[in-house]
């Protein structure tokens, strides 16, 4: 009997495996973070997606520590993409956050005999400076899981190497309704439309030719309605 | 976070390498061109000494560096430009792909570090400026000066480039415009603008 832990946050890659990881496992297990992010809007979306054995953890301390981030500080204003496009971190990294997600996960696991974690890394991830979303972050920390001496656990990234259009037609093919993720980082009533998560999502729904359900405050997205 | 820049005028490239002093102020490398094709390139980490000009200088180019590791020491080696048989080139951005193309064409060159960047003038010697840009992932602004073929070209996917025809700067001025995605412009040093040159498939994953 398979188990596995999915971390989902309420966006449209967590989503998106979690409903994959429910068609490879017999038991999965939705976790949600609530480190008083600024968007925790996302905790109602990632409520919406979960399904059975949901369980959400908190972790205030994150606010405390992680003074840095645009997302854990309200003084300082989430980076838009237009200003921060090439930068090897911006603002928006919360500082060590994915390491103790997924610690956290993996000790879930061990508790529920689950084999498998997921981490919700993606290509764009990658692309805007997250280290801790790439390739090299991905198999360091399976490699300091596999130390583990009675409990094997595998972390899978499904993926880390698709880009958003190709993870949002994946999507759309195992069912997921988009009308119930949120991505924002300003997690206001609408989505802003630029900030570094919004505009990867936008481009992702252009490039797949799928009009994003989400309602935006800036007007000029070309869908093709 | 860097900065690329370029101008023709040094009172705009003072002004601009001031303006992009935000962006990085961990090194600076600096390119000069003149009339006879005679390239001078200058790589510090003082930004308080003045940078020395001839007169007869065509264009001027720059790139300001912030390190991507606390570890990094400067070091010539590490700063941009990189320099690869005549061709000179900065770069703003984070290539996510770059242990697959290092594996790929390391084998190639010995001028290859541990900088992502340092991949992109190899990679251009052996497959050509279009189909490199094609291969590269992750985010790209830059300027590449070939003195083979005295031609200056600027191309982005990704990271920004702002211009207003002439000059160019990673940061926003005043009512500049980003270059478009996707396009490779050549400048024209008749007409002193940039002209499209070329087009290539871009990977970038955001709406800007």
């Amino acid at each position: 009997m398979s188990k596995a832990i999915v971390p989902i946050s309420g966006g449209i890659d967590s989503s998106v495996i979690l409903a994959y990881a429910k068609t490879k496992h017999t038991q999965v297990f939705p976790l949600t973070f609530n480190y008083n992010q600024r968007h925790s809007k996302e905790l109602k979306f990632a409520e919406m997606q979960a399904g059975k054995n949901y369980k959400v953890i908190d972790l205030p301390f994150i606010r405390d520590i992680a003074t840095t981030s645009s997302l854990t500080n309200d003084e300082i204003d989430v980076a838009k993409t237009k200003d921060v496009l090439g930068d090897a971190q911006t603002v928006n990294y919360v500082p060590f956050r994915n390491q103790m997600m997924l610690s956290i996960a993996c000790a879930y696991a061990e508790s529920k005999g689950a084999d498998t974690v997921y981490h919700g890394a993606a290509l764009i991830d990658s692309q805007a400076g997250y280290w801790d979303g790439s390739i090299e972050f991905l198999q360091s920390f399976g490699n300091l899981v596999a130390l583990n001496r009675k409990s094997k656990i595998s972390i899978l990234a499904p993926l880390i190497n698709k880009t958003k259009r190709e993870i949002i037609l994946l999507g759309a093919k195992l069912g997921v309704d988009y009308s119930k993720t949120w991505t924002c980082y300003e997690g206001k009533d609408l989505a802003c439309g630029y900030c570094t998560s919004c505009s990867s999502r936008i481009k992702g729904f252009l490039d797949a030719g799928i009009k994003d359900p989400l309602q935006y405050e800036r007007n000029d997205i070309p869908w093709n309605e | 976070m860097c900065g690329i820049i370029g101008s023709p005028h040094k009172e705009a490239f003072d002004y601009l390498f001031e303006q992009n002093k935000e962006r990085g102020n961990f090194a600076y490398g600096v390119v000069r061109f003149c009339i006879n094709n005679n390239v001078k390139v200058i790589k510090d980490n003082n930004f308080n000494k003045e940078i020395e000009f001839e007169d007869d200088i065509v264009f001027y180019l720059g790139h300001l560096q912030s390190p991507t590791s606390t570890k990094r020491d400067f070091s010539p080696h590490t700063t941009h430009p990189f320099v690869h048989k005549g061709m000179y080139l900065a770069h703003n951005g984070v290539l996510s792909n770059f242990t697959k193309l290092k594996n790929k064409y390391g084998k190639y060159t010995d001028t290859i570090n541990e900088v992502d960047s340092s991949i992109i003038l190899p990679m251009i010697d052996k497959i050509g400026l279009k189909s490199t840009l094609e291969e590269l992932e992750g985010t790209f602004g830059c300027w590449l000066y070939n003195s083979n073929s005295s031609e200056l070209f600027v191309f982005r996917s990704g990271s920004t480039i702002y211009t207003d025809g002439k000059n160019i700067s990673s940061k926003p001025i005043a009512d500049w415009t980003l270059l478009e995605e996707g396009i490779i412009y050549r400048f024209n040093f008749t007409k002193q603008k940039y002209e499209e040159y070329d087009r290539f498939e871009t990977k970038s994953g955001f709406f800007v």
